[in-house]
């Protein structure tokens, strides 16, 4: 500890003119409101200026004392003198972190002591720094200063790599390269795997860990530099070289295992009173809903009951669909990153056991979660924004093997999007919402209803069903769950339909149904489904 | 301190620095190690100071290996660089001050004394001096220690004759003082002929011939060499050795 203690001191007290410095930098920070042509109030003007100052200055001494704290006396020959001290290798080791560290530290707090006896605002200029930061990141970052230290500490960890790769010039920095390129493509694999499943928290924690080993791992090797290599550059190169492939080794399979395991839970992890289940044909059942991996992944499941097969369809929001005899299930998967994703469709066959889900041609840019498989399983059916957000939506109608289109059905009005059912393979139940101006309560309400569109050009015909309904959009807003649109659904007295909708489902054989609230009893929609 | 080199082999890469090396430093000894450039004497006392890991043989003193126990050795060893390799920045008086509080047996008055000797001020930066007094000033620093090994890597490259004479004379002192077992590497072959009591020769990694002076010599007479000084053994055991 007594060696320790004074080799700190050494190198602390060899870098009085640093702390000089940050002292005439914080001079010029608080009379930077002094200057012609400042308008902004002086002491957020201070916050700022000290904040950009102080940021800048602890970076580039991370840097600067980074690469040259253990790398410049080794490759000079100077770290002998050290070595020659009764002092233990890791006390030498962390003398000069900790003296580096300090450094940092003072030097930050010498630049922020004179501004802040002056005046300033400097936690509303981390606010908005954060802020930044945030819009860079494409994450939210509002408590990120905390972690700021860190990355200070990081650099000058990383600095000592790079100088010790520089300056040595040996073989090994090669795996140097190697293991920190794959912990950057692990890092970027895991967020970017979590990002497709929008799980923003298991991100944070990532990070976190990821920064924790990875700080922890980098620190390590560096003690491993000191300590195996001690005076000797090739020794030291190739301690450090080891140490931080360990670090990568273990960081990029925590990035890697962590990200799949929290996106990839068991069907049987699906808390049972938050899951929501759907028939998706006579075999299989379509179950989503929260786990205690993370609250915020809601991982879709096909279920198969009688043999207790499942299988995890990728992120996407919408349901899964059966063909009329259950042969082939539906559904869709994000292809993308964008904030506008695209929704591929995929098939798969439920007659072979292990046959996998085949990605089908047809992709769209949807925010609806309801569309249609054809009974046959032959075509399928779509809801699209056509315009601005009053235009209303186009029905699509779409055939699988080609990708041909088969109809565009433009509903105008149609500005909320309902459930779509084919009530055979040439005729489609589109659920719209209405918009229209209700003061009651001085709320804007939606109303609903029921379009049977049928194209002209195949076999479609022009009749048309609404059924209306007062009531809200059917998200929760806050859960983001499908509510069922049809509930309290009045009917049109132009047109057919049932007067009043509790809600409209499929039954085993695919035909529909629709439950009336009165009688709360199911009732086909058709009188002749066929 | 007893000092055991025994099969000690030693590679940087692919070259090997010390070939399974043999080394007998008697207690109280000022052991000369000779040999050309390469030959792997700062390899070897690199590794007596714990600074490499020999990659075979066993290398102890007082029965402690130099690499774990380097820290606890150094109490009781001192050593001065090929290169003087002490903080630019530090005042010579500063260095001092600093060295001296890691060792209980400091002796601050010899350190300035020598220094006054030598003609150093103990006020300028060790950066500032020049490569003479920086040598002195490690040897200073050294000798202060009050060791009971000292290990000196050519301690007089790069010194004119004064500041060499400076040095042995020092040594000579140190010597008559407290009979501290020296082993130490130089090319000043007419120097260390005036304290030397041993002398190793190594060539490519490996000992050519050790022994006392006085045995060498009788030893080259026999042989049929002329005259019985060290550079003339030097040439007779080391000369013809490449690297």
């Amino acid at each position: 500890m007594r060696g320790f203690a004074l080799l700190f001191r050494r190198d602390l007290s060899q870098r009085l003119p640093l702390f000089i410095a940050s002292l005439a930098m914080g001079l010029f920070i608080a009379a930077i409101p002094l200057l012609p042509n400042t308008h902004a109030a002086s002491a957020e003007l201070r916050g700022v200026a000290a904040l950009i100052t102080t940021l800048s200055w602890c970076s580039i001494l991370a840097i600067l004392l980074g690469g040259s704290i253990f790398v410049r006396d080794l490759t000079e020959g100077r770290l002998a003198f050290d070595f020659r001290l009764p002092v233990r290798p890791g006390a030498i080791w962390a003398a000069r972190i900790f003296a580096a560290i300090a450094t940092i530290a003072l030097a930050g707090s010498l630049a922020l002591l004179l501004p802040a006896l002056a005046g300033m605002d400097f936690v509303g200029a981390i606010a908005g720094f954060e802020e930044i930061l945030g819009r860079i990141a494409g994450i939210e970052l509002l408590h990120s200063s905390p972690w700021w230290p860190a990355a200070v500490f990081v650099m000058l960890l990383l600095a000592n790599t790079f100088a010790m790769m520089a300056r040595c010039r040996e073989r090994w920095a090669m795996l140097d390269f190697v293991s920190l390129a794959s912990v950057v493509v692990a890092l970027v694999y895991g967020v970017q795997l979590l990002r497709f499943w929008i799980a923003l928290r298991a991100i944070w924690t990532l990070l976190t860990v990821f920064a924790v080993l990875f700080t922890l791992g980098a620190t390590a090797a560096t003690l491993a530099q000191l300590t195996r290599g001690r005076t000797e550059p090739d020794r030291a190169q190739k301690a450090l070289s080891v140490g931080l492939f360990v670090m990568a080794l273990l960081t990029g399979a925590f990035l890697v295992i962590f990200s799949n395991w929290r996106v990839h839970p068991s069907v049987a992890e699906l808390r049972p009173h938050l899951t929501k289940a759907r028939s998706a044909g006579p075999d299989w059942v379509e179950l989503t809903g929260p786990t205690n991996r993370d609250e915020e992944i809601w991982p879709r499941f096909l279920l198969h009951p009688s043999s207790g097969r499942s299988i995890q369809l990728g992120p996407g929001i919408s349901v899964a669909e059966a063909s009329r005899d259950g042969s082939t299930l539906g559904w869709m998967e994000w292809d993308d990153l964008d904030s506008d994703r695209t929704s591929r469709l995929y098939i798969r066959s439920t007659r072979a056991t292990n046959e996998p889900a085949l990605p089908t041609a047809l992709a769209w840019k949807v925010s609806t979660p309801f569309w249609a498989l054809s009974p046959d399983a032959i075509r399928v059916a779509t809801l699209h924004v056509s315009g601005g957000p009053d235009s209303g939506y186009r029905l699509l109608v779409e055939e699988i093997a080609s990708a041909a289109l088969i109809a565009s059905v433009p509903l105008p009005g149609c500005v909320e999007w309902g459930p779509l059912f084919f009530l055979n393979r040439a005729t489609v139940l589109a659920g719209c919402g209405l918009r229209r101006e209700d003061s009651e309560g001085g709320r804007w309400q939606a109303a609903f209803r029921v379009e049977i569109a049928t194209g002209r050009v195949t076999e479609f015909s022009p009749g048309v069903w609404l059924v209306r309904s007062s009531m809200a959009p059917p998200f929760n807003d806050r859960q983001r769950v499908p509510l069922s649109p049809w509930f309290e659904a009045e009917r049109e007295p132009d047109f057919e339909g049932p007067s009043v909708a509790g809600s409209i489902f499929y039954d085993s054989e695919r035909r529909i149904f629709w439950i009336d609230p009165k009688t709360q009893e199911a009732r086909p929609l058709l009188k002749n489904p066929s | 301190m007893k000092i055991l080199i025994r099969d000690v082999t030693l590679r940087y890469g692919r070259t090997t620095a010390l070939d399974r090396l043999d080394l007998h430093v008697p207690e109280g000894s000022v052991y000369a190690l000779l040999g050309r450039n390469g030959s792997g004497k700062s390899s070897l006392m690199k590794a007596l100071l714990g600074h490499r890991r020999p990659d075979g043989g066993i290398l102890e003193i007082d029965g402690l290996d130099p690499w774990k126990a380097r820290h606890r050795l150094m109490h009781r060893i001192a050593a001065t660089p090929e290169t003087p390799d002490a903080p630019a920045a530090m005042k010579v008086n500063v260095l001092g001050s600093f060295v001296g509080s890691f060792h209980r047996s400091w002796d601050a008055a010899g350190f300035r004394g020598r220094l006054d000797r030598f003609g150093i001020s103990l006020t300028k930066p060790f950066g500032a001096l020049s490569r003479g007094q920086k040598g002195l000033v490690m040897l200073s620093l050294a000798l202060a220690q009050k060791p009971e090994l000292l290990l000196l890597d050519d301690p007089t490259l790069g010194l004119d004759p004064v500041a060499r004479r400076f040095v042995f004379d020092e040594l000579i002192g140190e010597l008559a003082d407290r009979g501290t077992t020296v082993l130490l590497t130089t090319h000043d072959l007419e120097g260390i002929e005036r304290i030397a009591t041993h002398v190793g020769m190594l060539g490519k990694g490996k000992l050519l011939v050790e022994g006392e002076i006085e045995g060498l010599r009788e030893s080259a007479v026999a042989r049929g060499a002329a005259a019985p000084t060290l550079e003339s053994l030097f040439f007779h055991f080391a000369g013809t050795e490449g690297n």
